[in-house]
Order: C-alpha cells, then sequence, then structure tokens
C-alpha cells in the first residue's frame, strides 16, 4: 500500500491586538488566514519608528509625515513611506503595480486627511486583497 | 508537546538573544504562527515580553553589583558596606601649619598689659603662589607676656578652614537622634560637638566622636558621625545604653572647620587679619616654621574599596606589622610610605619596641607634636602593652652617579649635550620608578639599562655609585661626629674615595683657620688586625721571638708561653702599609709553634687637608677619624668645625660625605630611602664620551 503523506495546512494565525474574548470560550480571539495578513499590514502602516523597544527602524513612520501640509506632494510620500515598510517588513505580500492600482493615497482635504487603498496579493493565494484606510492627524 | 529543542532557555540577558529564544520556543506550538513576522501582533508581544525581561535582568544585575563591596558604584552603597565592617571613611582635611607670631604694640594701643591670648579659632589668611587667599584658624589658645615691649608666640598650630558653628534643637518626637551638617567639606578631626541644657539654662557637656563601642556605657557622652546620602555628614547620639540621649528641648552647638583639602598645601605666607587682645594686625608679624602640609580631599570611592577590607583584617588592633601599617595609612592620609620593625631587627637590637618610619608625601619631616600624637592616638591605644612604639625619621642614603656614557655619534642627529639631557632624565626615571621608598633595592645593573635604552645612539656606559650621607654640623664646638652610609662602601683609591663637600673652616697645628677637606688616605694599607695561632708547640721555656714580615713595616708582637706552648700573642704594634704578612716565632729551645697573619682590612683612616694656591695638597691632621667598609659608619673624633661654607646645593651647616659603593646591588632596611636627589646637581655627574 501506497503510503499516504499527510501535510498540515499552513495558515496564517495572529494574535488580535483588541484582545477581544471569544463569546462562547472566553479565549483571546484569533486572526487567521488572508484577515491575519491584513491586520498586519496594517499594523506596519501605523507604526511609527522607535515604538517598538529596541527595534526602532520597524513602522512606516506615517505619523510625522501627516503632520506635514496635506498636499499632493506629501501624500506621495506617504505612499512610498508605506510601500518601502511593506516590502521591508511583510514578506508574505506582494504590492499590486500602482498602475494596477497597488497603493492608491488621496488628499481628503475636507477631512484633513488621506484616503489610502492598498490592494497586494498574498503569496501562494491567488485573489487581490484590498485594505482601505483613513489616515489623520490625532493630537 | 514541548520538546528538547523547544525548551525555553533563560541564560541570556540581551534583548535580541531573550526574543530569539522566545521565538524558539514558540515554533514548537501551532496557536500562533506569525511571530516571525514584523507587523504580526504576536511580534509586538514577543517586543514587550523580551523588553522587559531585558529590563528586569539588567536591573537586577546592578542590583547585584551594588550589594557587594567590590562591585559597587555608588558611594552611599560603598559606604555602607564599609560601615558594616567598621571602617569610616576619611573626610577631607585641611592643611596643618606652624606660625611665630609677633606683636609689637603702638604707644596708643599700649594698655599696660602684661599678657595677652590668642584664642582658638583665630583667623589668619594664608596665600599660595597665585596670591589667593585661603583662611586659617588657630587650632589651641595661647598666652604670651610681654617681653622687651613686644608679645611672641611661639609654634601656633594653625589649620585650613572656616569655622561654621550650628545649632540644633533636640525635639520631643525626634527618635532617630540625627543632624545633618549640610557641608561635604567638613574636616572630622574638627568636630566639637557640646550640649546646652535648655534656653535658659546654659550649662553645656562636651560630646566626644565615639572612637570604640566597647567602652560605651549609658552615659557615655559621645557622638557617631558619618557621610549620608547627600554626601555630607550626619551626626547622631546613643540610645542610653550605647551613649548617651539627649533630652528633649537641649540645644545641640556644632562647631566645626569647613576646608578646602589639598590645594592649600604648601603655603607659607600668613598674614593677620582681625586684632588680638586689642591689638591691630599692623602691629604684627607673622612668620610660618613650617609650609602647611596634610591637606586632603575627602576619600574616593575607590580608596574606600581599597582600604576598607584592608582596615578591617586588623580589627582595630596594632598586632601585626602589617597591621601598623594599615592603621597609619588610614588615619593619616598624607602618609606616601610607612615602613614598620621590631626592635629584634633594629641595629642596634632593642628589644620591647617596635619601630615605625614614616615618609610623607612631600618629604616634610614629621614634627614632635605629630609623632608624639601618632604614638599616643594611634598605636599605643591599640597596641600590646608591653610594646612601647618609637617613631622614627626616615634615614636618606642619596645615591650619586659618577661616570661616562659612551655614544655613537654616526647614527643619531642629536648633539652630545642633549643626548647628556636625555641620560639625566633616564636616571631620574629609574628614580622615580625604583628608589624612593622603604624596602627598595638598588641595582646598578637595571640603571645602566634605563641608560643605555634611553636613545639608540647610547653603545654602554661605566657608571660609579656613591652613597652620600648630609649631616649637620655643630658649628665652633669639640664634637665626635659619627654616621653611616648604612651600605658596604669601597676601600678608596687615589681617584675614587671617600671625599667632603662643601669645605669646612678648621684650625691647624699653628692655629690658622684652613679651608678643609675631609677625605680618605687613598690606598694606604694598613697594619695587622689579629694574629691567629696555627700550632701551640712544644718545649717553649721563655717568650720566644716573634718576627712579622712582609711588604709593610712597624708591626711587633710578644708571645705568651703558658705549660711550655706558645697560648697567646699580643699585638704592640699594628705597623702600616702591610698587603701581606707573614709571622715567624723562633726560639732557641721550644719548636714547632706557627701563627698566620689577619691585616686590618676594615677600616680605613680619614684625615683634612687643604690646597694651598698653587694647589699644593697640605696635609692638616692625618687622622680625625676612621671608615668601616663593610657597614659604612664613619667616625670623626673630637672635630672642631668653625663653619661649613655656604653654598648654592644645601642647607646651611650641612657637610656632605660621599664614598664609592662596594657591590651593584643594595637593599634599603628599616628606616632607609635611596635616592637619586633629582634636586641636587651632583647626584648626576655623568660624562658623554664618543665609544
Amino acid at each position: 500500500m501506497a503510503v499516504q503523506k499527510v501535510t498540515r495546512r499552513k495558515d496564517w494565525s495572529d494574535l488580535d491586538l483588541d484582545f477581544i474574548a471569544h463569546p462562547t470560550t472566553g479565549d483571546v480571539v484569533k486572526k487567521t488566514g488572508v484577515d491575519a495578513i491584513k491586520r498586519s499590514v496594517r499594523n506596519l502602516i501605523l507604526t511609527n519608528f522607535y515604538d517598538r523597544p529596541f527595534r526602532s527602524y520597524i513602522g512606516s513612520n506615517a505619523q510625522k509625515i501627516l503632520f506635514d501640509n496635506i498636499n499632493p506632494l506629501t501624500a506621495t510620500f506617504l505612499k512610498n513611506a508605506i510601500r518601502e515598510t511593506i516590502v521591508n517588513h511583510e514578506p508574505r505580500v506582494e504590492l499590486i503595480n500602482d498602475q494596477d492600482g497597488g497603493i492608491l493615497v488621496d488628499v481628503n482635504a475636507d477631512q484633513n486627511g488621506y484616503n489610502v487603498r492598498l490592494s497586494f496579493i498574498i503569496l501562494n493565494r491567488g485573489e487581490p486583497v484590498t485594505i482601505s484606510l483613513f489616515l489623520e492627524r490625532l493630537r | 508537546m514541548a520538546t528538547e529543542k523547544s525548551a525555553l532557555r533563560v541564560t541570556e540577558l540581551d534583548f535580541n538573544s531573550i526574543r530569539e529564544n522566545l521565538k524558539t520556543y514558540l515554533r514548537s506550538q501551532t496557536e500562533f504562527e506569525d511571530f516571525d513576522f514584523d507587523g504580526s501582533g504576536m511580534s509586538v508581544l514577543l517586543d514587550i515580553l523580551a523588553y522587559n525581561t531585558h529590563y528586569m535582568s539588567y536591573y537586577l544585575n546592578m542590583t547585584g553589583n551594588e550589594m557587594f563591596l567590590d562591585s559597587a558604584q555608588i558611594r552611599n552603597n560603598i559606604l555602607s558596606h564599609a560601615k558594616a565592617i567598621g571602617y569610616v571613611p576619611g573626610s577631607k582635611k585641611g592643611s596643618l601649619s606652624k606660625v611665630n607670631i609677633n606683636i609689637t604694640p603702638s604707644d596708643s594701643e599700649d594698655a599696660n598689659t602684661s599678657s595677652i591670648t590668642l584664642e582658638k579659632y583665630t583667623r589668619l589668611l594664608g596665600s599660595n603662589k597665585d596670591g589667593v587667599n585661603y583662611p586659617f584658624v588657630a587650632l589651641y589658645s595661647n598666652t604670651a607676656t610681654k617681653e622687651s615691649g613686644s608679645f611672641a608666640f611661639s609654634n601656633v598650630y594653625i589649620k585650613q578652614g572656616e569655622v561654621v558653628t550650628l545649632q540644633y534643637l533636640m525635639e520631643s518626637g525626634n527618635d532617630s537622634r540625627r543632624f545633618e551638617i549640610p557641608s561635604a567639606n567638613v574636616d572630622l578631626d574638627t568636630v566639637v560637638i557640646t550640649v546646652q541644657e535648655s534656653s535658659s539654662n546654659t550649662d553645656t557637656f562636651i560630646y566626644t566622636k565615639n572612637e570604640d563601642i566597647t567602652e560605651l556605657t549609658a552615659n557615655s557622652k559621645v557622638f557617631f558621625i558619618e557621610e549620608n546620602e547627600n554626601l555630607n555628614y550626619t551626626f547622631y547620639f546613643g540610645d542610653d545604653v550605647l551613649g548617651k540621649k539627649p533630652r528633649a528641648g537641649n540645644i545641640i552647638i556644632c562647631t566645626y572647620l569647613d576646608t578646602v583639602g589639598s590645594v592649600t598645601n604648601n603655603i607659607s605666607r600668613f598674614t593677620f587679619v582681625e586684632p588680638i587682645g586689642g591689638l591691630f594686625s599692623d602691629n604684627v608679624t607673622v612668620t610660618s616654621t613650617l609650609s602647611s602640609y596634610g591637606g586632603v580631599e575627602k576619600e574616593t570611592i575607590e580608596q574606600v574599596r581599597f582600604r576598607a577590607p584592608y582596615f578591617y583584617t586588623t580589627q582595630n588592633r596594632a598586632v601585626t606589622k602589617f597591621d601598623y601599617e594599615t592603621l597609619l595609612v588610614k588615619d593619616y592620609n598624607y602618609i606616601d610610605a610607612v615602613s614598620v620593625w621590631g626592635g629584634e631587627d633594629n641595629d642596634p637590637v632593642i628589644y620591647g619596641k617596635v619601630f615605625v618610619s614614616i615618609k610623607t608625601k612631600g618629604n616634610y619631616a614629621l614634627t614632635n607634636f605629630e609623632k608624639e600624637r601618632l604614638k599616643t592616638t594611634l598605636i599605643q591605644s591599640r597596641n600590646m602593652l608591653t610594646v612601647t612604639p618609637e617613631i622614627v625619621d626616615p634615614d636618606y642614603v642619596y645615591l650619586i652617579a659618577k661616570g661616562t656614557t659612551y655614544y655613537n655619534p654616526n647614527i643619531t642627529d642629536k648633539e652630545s649635550g642633549e643626548l647628556l639631557a636625555l641620560v639625566n632624565a633616564s636616571v631620574q626615571d629609574y628614580n622615580d620608578t625604583e628608589l624612593g621608598g622603604f624596602n627598595s633595592v638598588f641595582r646598578k645593573s637595571k640603571l645602566q639599562t634605563y641608560i643605555e635604552n634611553c636613545e639608540k645612539s647610547i653603545t654602554g656606559s661605566d657608571i660609579t655609585m656613591y652613597a652620600q650621607k648630609r649631616f649637620e654640623i655643630d658649628t665652633d664646638k669639640t664634637k665626635t661626629y659619627t654616621t653611616s652610609f648604612v651600605v658596604p662602601v669601597k676601600r678608596g683609591a687615589l681617584d675614587v674615595k671617600l671625599s667632603s663637600y662643601p669645605e669646612i673652616q678648621i684650625n691647624d697645628s699653628n692655629g690658622i683657620s684652613r679651608d678643609a677637606f675631609i677625605e680618605e688616605v687613598p690606598e694606604i694599607l694598613t697594619g695587622i688586625d689579629s694574629i691567629e695561632i696555627t700550632s701551640a708547640g712544644s718545649g717553649y721555656i721563655s717568650a720566644p721571638t716573634v718576627t712579622i714580615s712582609g711588604d709593610g713595616s712597624g708591626a711587633t708582637a710578644t708571645a705568651t708561653v703558658i705549660a711550655g706552648s706558645v697560648r697567646g700573642i699580643t699585638i704592640t704594634n699594628e705597623g702600616e702599609n702591610y698587603t701581606s704578612a707573614v709571622v715567624t716565632i723562633t726560639d732557641d729551645n721550644g719548636s714547632g709553634a706557627t701563627a698566620i697573619v689577619k691585616l686590618q682590612s676594615e677600616k680605613g683612616t680619614l684625615r683634612t687637608v687643604y690646597y694651598k694656591t698653587n694647589g699644593e695638597k697640605v696635609i692638616i691632621n692625618s687622622n680625625v677619624g676612621t671608615i668601616d667598609y663593610t657597614t659604612g659608619s664613619v667616625t670623626l673624633n673630637s672635630m672642631r668645625i668653625f663653619s661649613v661654607t655656604e653654598n648654592e646645593f644645601y642647607n646651611d651647616d650641612i657637610l656632605t660625605l660621599a664614598a664609592p659603593i662596594s657591590g651593584d646591588i643594595i637593599s634599603s632596611l628599616r628606616n632607609q630611602i635611596y635616592q637619586i636627589d633629582e634636586s641636587d646637581p651632583k647626584s648626576q655627574q655623568i660624562k658623554m664620551a664618543i665609544g
């Protein structure tokens, strides 16, 4: 009889930093699969340099850029910062080319912020994933 | 399931290693797999955990360090460890000096007073060489009576510092009985604490600093003092079990000197600033008899770290040689070096005494006052009852290097003068490194190594070392002087021999004053020291004839016969100029007696000479004393020296004798210190020569 090889299906699983308790078990809720990666990307964008102890280089430093004047040039800086951090720190995703709508940062002058939309492909998963964020400065 | 690989390692203290260990551990579980990605929530959690662990381990490490005297870094902790082993670190100390004060009252001031008192804490100003003034105060009160219209205070001890008096009220709730002196510059030796009964009752009691806890009773009026966390000082009182506790309402008066420490050493100019006995400073002259010395800084943490354990090993008792050294250095920290030896090692042997010799920083001589203080307060209260301490001054043996250094001019661009300066500097370097302390060893070969290594062109050196003794002449008195080079010296030859400097004025046989020198009789060979019988022979009826023959002349001796044999030979004339001698015993009846001669090789003769204007040397007295080559001791018999010629090298009335050292290695014993004196230009007489 041929030996049947059984492998565990590899999936992503991470702690949810919101620390919401599971309604029935009371355990900390997990983020799994695509949700885990989306949360990871969002975490990286929202992290500033020197937020993490001893690992000052992690993050996009978006906060610093948000306190500059809101204009298309700053939007470009923000886009570059986001791309850089994802390329450097999230090896599981590949950004879709900008022309195809990879990272879009639009100035939202009415609300004093930026609409950010990221599209990327998770490696070894077919369909593209999109995250939308609204970034504004908070004091 | 936990495996060997997944065991959490807890050995690391570094952030990255701790984080890696946590990651290794997490690899064995499947619940949260994203810990390896920087953006994941797990990664954030790992950072926090690793940071926390790292922080705690660092903190624990530092706390651990502070728990030991050897590794603590914070002064307070070091002092606390030192306190636990009974060590009180030294405070700043003000410089001490001694002055003579002379006051001549003017007519208007003279109120027929026959005596005036210089109160304790009377203020003087001492100015250093840059003209900066520092306050000094009198340590004791002194009284002077008027003589020839003026008052003279002699040898007044003054100490650097500003007198500060503080008052504290003992309140009823003060259970700790602690009071802070708000200064880090307190000279602990000068703290005086008096307790006044109350504001209405002015009876006062003096409290003294506690020295020995074992002697305290409930009524002992003592205070304790220590450095506090502000680096100031706190004094406190006993608890009515060990030392008397002040009562509520008592007023505590603390007086001390606030000092600046070591910067006021070597001050010798003092002026008066406040009137004494109604007499003003215009009429006061202050002359210093001793430049200020002994000012020190507060003990540094490294000094405490080093001294505290050694102090503990002495247990505050002076029993071993090492105890004496530790106790002296602890209390008297302007000591540069101490040498201690028992009376059985002394020369001559004196049982029941212990000898202490102290070399101070700055090489000043200890005054009798200080020696007495050291003996009573430091040694006698701590050593064994039957042992008497004796403080002796260091015995300086100055070494003089004479000779030639050879160099090759082809391999250097330096002139001989520049090379000589380098050679002299290297000799001084040798002195600073190897000599200058007690128990040091002079090695000529090492000195030559210093010289020969100072420049590449130096090819060799031929150095003769002389020992020099300086001693004071009691002018115009007939006196026998004895001194010792301490080291064995060579019998003098024509050019290398004992000599003196500077000229001394003595009278020749005709009573004419001459500028004379003392010298060794050159190459004079000596007479017979003893005759040893090797065979007594037999058949002698009367004393046989003893004939001494050799290259010298004049030696005669007689034999003693007992029961037919020669039993003794008595020298009747030592003779002179022998380098070898044989003895023959001849007699008509007896035969067989033989003996051998021992020459006086250990002693030399000294004479005084002067030079006529044409350079001719004239002997004034051919035998003024002797030199013992083995011990180096010199005796000048009944010399009357009228004066010593003043010179730029040595102090007045100092005569120096220099003699070539025998042997290339000499060790200093007891209180001897070898030194090549930098301040004496005659100490280095080295010439340069091509070769």
